[in-house]
């Protein structure tokens, strides 16, 4: 015996009053009371008994804890797919010719021109690809803010990039030798890399994510 | 519905994952309700797996690629269905004969003829 969309309704709505505000937490503890309501209601117990039953067991404090276990899951979850993305990256051909190609461009521009403009060019890089984050966010921004998912990956984004930012503020006159401008090249190139792949790996979750919102929304 | 961690003891809580793998190595998918449905009825209501101990269970085993999940429409609602990976099979296998040992060695451990001797 299957729930009506009324009744589906109600249960999405006492979690979500529970504090299980994520949709994409949500629909999984909901399809598991439905279905334990579903089995109660083919013993002839009636909804309301059913939901009574549910009220008892699923409390607002064990639907947070629950909440915080996907969330632990979630974050290693983040970390895994970025990691693989990194891998994927390494060894993809393009990719690496373009970091080399950025690299010499910068070696190049700091050499013969100012060691200002290499700077330049590599805020402009890293601000860029800020941007470009921060437009596919914006994009989705609605489905980003009810997702635990994507809150989370949001959440390390504007981490990292806050990270990255500490580059734009190095002055000229700290890079006195060849070596440190080494550095400095090779960090523009590694923090380029490390934002491509992130960017990478926050579209792969958006796309996923954007399916089954696409779903539930349908 | 119950909420405790598992009905019967702490003996079955490292035995979690394995039997999941098991299950979802004999059916091809498989959603959370069904798996604890699937357990008390094989075992005749004596193991009732709590959505407690699933879910994060099956969260975890998600985060390490030992299951992949596919959402669909079932019945006006979203369902999420578990089934293995191939890292996901492989593990099932060796989780399998790590339990087996166990077996084998709490037998040898608590052997009634073994206490009598």
């Amino acid at each position: 015996m299957s729930l009506s969309i009324s009744q589906l309704k109600r249960i999405d709505n006492y979690l979500k009053n529970k504090g299980v505000e994520f949709w994409d937490v949500r629909f999984e503890f909901a399809d598991h009371i439905a279905c334990f309501i579903e089995s109660k209601l083919e013993d002839g117990i009636s909804f309301e008994a059913a939901f009574n039953e549910v009220e008892n067991d699923f409390t607002r404090d064990y639907l947070r804890n629950q909440q915080k276990q996907v969330q632990k899951k979630l974050n290693k979850y983040i970390r895994k797919t970025y990691l693989k993305e990194i891998e994927k990256s390494v060894v993809r051909p393009l990719c690496l010719i373009v970091f080399f190609v950025l690299g010499g461009v910068l070696k190049f521009v700091m050499e013969s021109y100012a060691i200002k403009y290499g700077l330049w060019i590599g805020c402009s890089i890293m601000i860029f690809s800020l941007g470009v984050i921060f437009t596919v966010s914006i994009r989705d921004f609605k489905m980003h803010k009810k997702s635990m998912l994507l809150n989370l990956s949001f959440t390390y984004v504007i981490f990292l990039t806050t990270i990255f930012q500490v580059m734009c503020i190095i002055k000229e006159e700290l890079l006195t030798s060849n070596f440190l401008q080494l550095i400095l090249i090779f960090s523009i190139v590694l923090i380029s890399f490390l934002m491509y792949t992130w960017f990478n790996c926050y579209s792969e979750l958006v796309k996923g994510q954007k399916k089954y919102y696409d779903l539930i929304n349908s | 519905m119950y909420v405790c961690a598992m009905s019967n003891s702490k003996l079955y809580k490292g035995s979690l994952a394995t039997i999941i793998l098991k299950l979802l190595s004999q059916q091809d998918k498989m959603y959370g309700y069904e798996i604890t449905q699937k357990v008390k009825g094989l075992t005749k209501g004596e193991l009732n797996i709590t959505e407690g101990a699933l879910y994060p269970a099956l969260h975890k085993l998600e985060a390490e690629g030992v299951l992949e999940v596919e959402v669909m429409r079932v019945d006006n609602r979203l369902r999420k269905y578990y089934k293995l990976t191939e890292k996901g099979e492989k593990e099932t296998v060796s989780k399998l004969a790590e339990l087996e040992e166990y077996i084998k060695n709490m037998q040898v451990l608590f052997n009634p003829k073994f206490g009598l001797e």
